[in-house]
């Protein structure tokens, strides 16, 4: 079973704006995909769809066989605790927490006891090169540091479904290299990945691109 | 743990409306906590002082002459009596320049004194020791009032029964207590007996009894009491302050649920606030799986934790603030207050503020994290949530009309409560609608203004907090001036119509003031005119009523009549409100009353009010006494000076008319000056109170602006861009500060006098009975409104100035 199958997957706002049409395809696991496309395309609304937070207004997505629009928010939120991880863009750090406290958020989330929450946190941010900035707040670390964190908070409970949103977009190229080089490691280890970028560079470290354009697939 | 601390870091990421929110729940439970302390150490005083009052005296056993003092002993035993407190009465000249006759007391010191309770919060002086006193008491002293003696340790040369001694001053009664006026003096009975010729006899003995057995004893006591008297329940006629006391009491319990509203709308405005803010970080917590209940929670934790800082600084300044409410109504405050009534006030201040956090919690919780991820997306959907609340504010002030017309005191605290969060509920509608208006009338070539009007109604569902909240406490402040003028002017008229005379003479019960005796009071060349007037009381459906008879016809009756016309016919009287209340009779109804000639159907030909009496009073002319009960000798005389004339000679003359007869003399300025020094005090403290929760309210006005400003930054710095200059962005946030300020008064005067109206009429008239005319001090409103607008423009100046320093370079950057 694919962890990713998108079936004919719709979203229109209550505006009346089309954000996406149609969208069929499907990510394997392990497998690392670039959704690109120009700015408005329907890029940020299929990762939103694929985060579960929000559901298609027409088709289906389904995230390891479960079909998002027949689940409650109860159920969505459990899905997204248990089997999805998101790099946003911008970081989306908590300003008022710690690097330590920020990537430790899901674990909390999850009711995790406090030591194995420090250990696990520790782990993490020893993988991701950030051990040091641990106990500093998201204002007093650089860019690709920030962006580390933030990759380290999305798998830090080891979700099956790795989700990122511009990973690269606001780092320099040699950041932005080391950035890819973590996520192409961690899809090694068996994660699925699902990446929106502009960037061709961040394309081409994927094993598929998939390309939107006016919200709907075509390539 | 982490959950927490990224809640209750907000405390100092946003220091400002945290310290706005705490000051605000500190504000309404000091009010809170003022007023329960208040109210029980009124409660206390009075009941300590007021063993020489009539309303806690179950019992008075009275006689036409001093009777044997060792009857005492067999009614003091009697089952559900509690005291028997023996008392004699006679008058003192004070010699000096201008001597002066006043009433001596005597009573029991070793079994109390019935001041005692004036002198145990007493600064530390030479007799603030209470044995001390009672010494001085035996060996002859007496206790006086302040004018007319400075200080104990001094003495007064009088003349009782026409000799001339010297008597030391034991202690000095302070002024404007309760019980005693300042032509009181207090003997220990002993020394009275002997001062006035009375040995081994007694005037009066007052009973303390049980409740319960109240009725019971006033049937049995009749064969034990001495011969020629005769027990008299006096547990009715309960003193006009005692009354007062009551209906502030509930007035100002009222106030303080006023003020824990406030306070619980300023709540809900800081965590509506707070919630905007913190829109992206739901939205990334709800994206990295936390669940709605989880973030309803944090709000709530961080409400109660507001509430559980704020309620301990109001218990803290709520101690403090007691004292001064006390002052106001003339009354000690407990040095130990109660730990229970302050865990009480703490409780309701965290509860409260856990109820007010509900609000924005649920809004938290409630929003999807799509939707919570956008910048727009609470204001939206609060836009349309506007117009709901408009329709439930509409219902809940047809609720609070229909509730109000039951003339019911519950029905009335209903309405008020309906019409309070009524008018909450429209103000997001009255906002959208006051922004269209301001943005017609605005200045159509000033940018700032019209910016203003807009940014209004952009956001009316949270500026519609900031209104709500100032809007209640200016309503706080207008209802409570209205309430406290419309009762000052009423008992002011009530005082002069009924107390137009500048001297009361009165007799003990069983005795009259002849005719003769009448004559030569208004010979006295200082007095202009003289009323007299017989009391007595009647036993009606059960109770004893007071019934005066008094001369109707010249419109000089003193009465105040609220409906129907003074009688002019023998079988018409007039009834007081109390007397409609108690005994549910109406206006032209019979009412059947024993006379010495049977019962006699009378018509209720017109209703007065009254404000002393708590069982009721019936009025008749004399004609109509002395045709129903036969020829009787007056109990009172009002007596009226002529002008220029000074009331302490006149009381003289006026004791000396009546020789030997044991004459009762009161000054009426004296108790007409109380009434104006309480309402005055009681003005003084709510006012306090009243400025306090508007400055609260400005202060929500601030940090609403602040927090606005903070949203609006890239707005403000586009506006920049495309040239308004920075004076133009400081008017801007002052205009909306001024309009915040404008309809928060306008609503707040309306809803003051809405609640007003319903304390006057639909709580205290059928809660006490009584009717209060309603009077607008519309000085003291335009005063509010004026200082309110100012305020608000005030509470706009930091925002003003935090908006006009944001650069243009900053809007190119973050584009």
């Amino acid at each position: 079973m694919r962890p990713v199958v998108t079936q004919a997957a719709g979203k229109t706002y209550a505006s009346g704006v089309v954000a996406l049409r149609g969208v069929s395809f499907a990510i394997g696991a392990g497998e690392m995909v670039a959704i690109c496309g120009p700015s408005g395309c329907g890029k940020s609304t299929l990762l939103a769809l694929l985060g579960c937070v929000d559901v298609p207004s027409t088709g289906t997505i389904s995230i390891d066989g479960a079909i998002t629009s027949r689940l409650n928010d109860r159920a969505l939120t459990r899905l997204r605790r248990q089997r999805i991880g998101t790099v946003f863009q911008s970081f989306n750090l908590l300003q008022t927490l710690t690097i330590a406290e920020n990537i430790a958020v899901p674990l909390v989330l999850a009711g995790w006891k406090l030591a194995a929450v420090e250990r696990r946190t520790i782990d993490v941010l020893e993988r991701v090169g950030i051990r040091e900035q641990a106990d500093r707040l998201p204002s007093q670390i650089s860019g690709g540091q920030a962006q580390r964190a933030a990759i380290a908070r999305a798998i830090v409970h080891e979700p099956a479904i790795l989700l990122a949103d511009e990973p690269t977009g606001n780092l320099d190229s040699k950041t932005g290299a080391e950035i890819l080089s973590l996520l192409r490691e961690l899809a090694r280890g068996g994660q699925t990945i699902a990446m929106a970028t502009h960037d061709m560079r961040a394309a081409d470290s994927c094993d598929r691109t998939l390309v939107l354009r006016d919200g709907a697939l075509i390539a | 743990m982490i959950f927490d601390a990224l809640f209750f870091r907000q405390f100092r990421r946003n220091a400002l409306l945290s310290l706005v929110t705490i000051a605000a729940i500190a504000l309404a439970v000091a009010v809170l906590t003022a007023i329960e302390l208040a109210n029980a150490s009124a409660a206390r005083a009075f009941a300590d002082a007021d063993s020489h009052l009539h309303d806690r005296i179950g019992i008075q056993i009275v006689g036409s002459a001093p009777f044997d003092e060792r009857g005492i002993a067999r009614i003091a035993t009697q089952p559900g009596v509690v005291a028997a407190l023996p008392i004699t009465e006679d008058q003192l000249l004070i010699e000096g320049p201008e001597p002066e006759i006043v009433r001596a007391v005597g009573v029991d010191s070793l079994a109390r004194l019935p001041i005692d309770a004036e002198f145990r919060n007493e600064r530390p002086g030479p007799f603030s020791d209470g044995g001390r006193v009672q010494s001085a008491l035996f060996a002859g002293g007496a206790i006086v009032s302040a004018r007319l003696a400075a200080h104990a340790g001094a003495s007064l040369l009088v003349r009782a029964r026409g000799a001339r001694i010297r008597v030391q001053i034991a202690g000095v009664l302070p002024a404007g207590r309760a019980g005693a006026d300042s032509s009181t003096v207090f003997f220990d009975i002993a020394s009275a007996q002997r001062l006035f010729g009375k040995r081994g006899v007694l005037d009066r003995i007052d009973l303390i009894v049980d409740a319960g057995e109240r009725r019971a004893l006033v049937a049995r006591l009749p064969p034990l009491v001495p011969r020629g008297t005769q027990a008299i329940d006096t547990v009715d006629q309960r003193a006009a302050v005692g009354t007062l006391r009551d209906a502030f009491t509930h007035d100002l319990d009222a106030l303080a649920a006023v003020a824990l509203l406030v306070a619980a709308l300023l709540v809900a405005n800081a965590g509506a606030i707070g919630v905007v803010q913190r829109r992206p970080e739901i939205g990334i917590l709800r994206a990295l799986g936390a669940e709605r209940g989880q973030i309803f929670r944090a709000f709530l934790a961080e409400g109660m934790t507001f509430g559980a800082f704020g309620a301990l600084f109001g218990v803290i300044a709520g101690v403090a603030l007691a004292g001064l409410a006390a002052r106001a109504l003339g009354i000690a405050v407990d040095p130990s207050p109660d730990p229970l009534l302050l865990i009480l006030c703490w409780t309701i201040g965290v509860v409260l503020a856990m109820l007010a956090a509900v609000y924005p919690a649920l809004i938290a919780a409630r929003t999807p994290p799509a939707i919570a991820m956008r910048s727009t997306g609470f204001e939206g959907s609060s836009s349309s949530r506007a117009k709901v609340f408009g329709t439930i504010g509409g219902v809940l002030l047809l609720a609070g009309a229909t509730f109000a017309a039951f003339s019911n005191p519950t029905a009335g605290g209903f309405a008020a409560i309906a019409v309070i969060i009524g008018s909450v509920c429209l103000v997001p509608s009255i906002v959208d609608g006051s922004s269209r208006a301001f943005g017609q009338v605005a200045d159509r070539r000033s940018a700032a203004a019209r910016l203003a009007a807009a940014n209004l109604g952009v956001t009316p569902a949270r500026i519609g907090v900031a209104v709500a909240s100032l809007a209640i406490a200016i309503a706080l402040g207008a209802s409570v001036a209205i309430v406290i003028a419309s009762f000052q002017s009423t008992m002011l008229a009530w005082a002069n119509a009924t107390l137009r005379a500048d001297i009361v003479v009165s007799v003990p019960p069983g005795t009259g003031l002849s005719s003769a005796l009448l004559g030569r009071l208004r010979a006295l060349r200082e007095v202009a005119h003289v009323d007299s007037k017989r009391t007595t009381n009647v036993p009606f459906r059960g109770s004893l009523v007071r019934l005066d008879a008094q001369n109707l016809e010249r419109g000089a009756s003193g009465l105040r009549i609220v409906s129907g016309g003074i009688p002019s016919d023998r079988e018409a009287i007039v009834v007081s409100e109390r007397f409609v209340a108690q005994f549910h009779v109406g206006l032209g109804e019979r009412i059947s009353l024993v006379t010495s000639r049977g019962p006699v159907p009378l018509r209720i030909a017109a209703i007065a009010a009254d404000y002393e009496n708590a069982i009721g009073v019936i009025t008749l002319d004399t004609k109509t006494d002395r045709f129903l009960f036969g020829e009787r000798e007056a109990t009172s005389a009002s007596v009226v000076m002529r002008s220029g004339a000074n009331p302490i000679v006149v009381r003289t003359q006026l004791a000396h008319a009546a020789g030997e007869l044991p004459i009762r003399l009161e000054t009426t300025a004296e108790l007409r000056a109380s009434i104006v020094a309480l309402f005055n005090g009681v003005f003084v403290a709510a006012a306090g109170l009243g400025f306090v929760a508007i400055a609260i309210a400005i202060l929500g006005v601030t940090s609403t602006l602040y927090a606005l400003i903070a949203e609006r930054r890239t707005e403000i710095e586009l506006l920049r861009v495309l040239g308004l200059r920075v004076r133009g962005v400081r008017s801007m946030v002052l205009y909306e500060a001024g309009m915040i300020g404008i309809v928060g008064a306008a609503i707040g005067m309306t809803l003051g006098l809405c609640l007003a109206l319903i304390v006057l009429f639909a709580i205290d008239r059928p809660l006490f009975g009584w009717t209060i005319g309603l009077h607008v001090p519309l000085g003291t409103l335009a005063a509010i409104a004026g200082a309110v607008i100012a305020a608000a423009l005030a509470a706009g100046l930091y925002p003003a100035h935090v908006a006009a320093r944001l650069l243009v370079r900053d809007a190119v950057r973050s584009e």
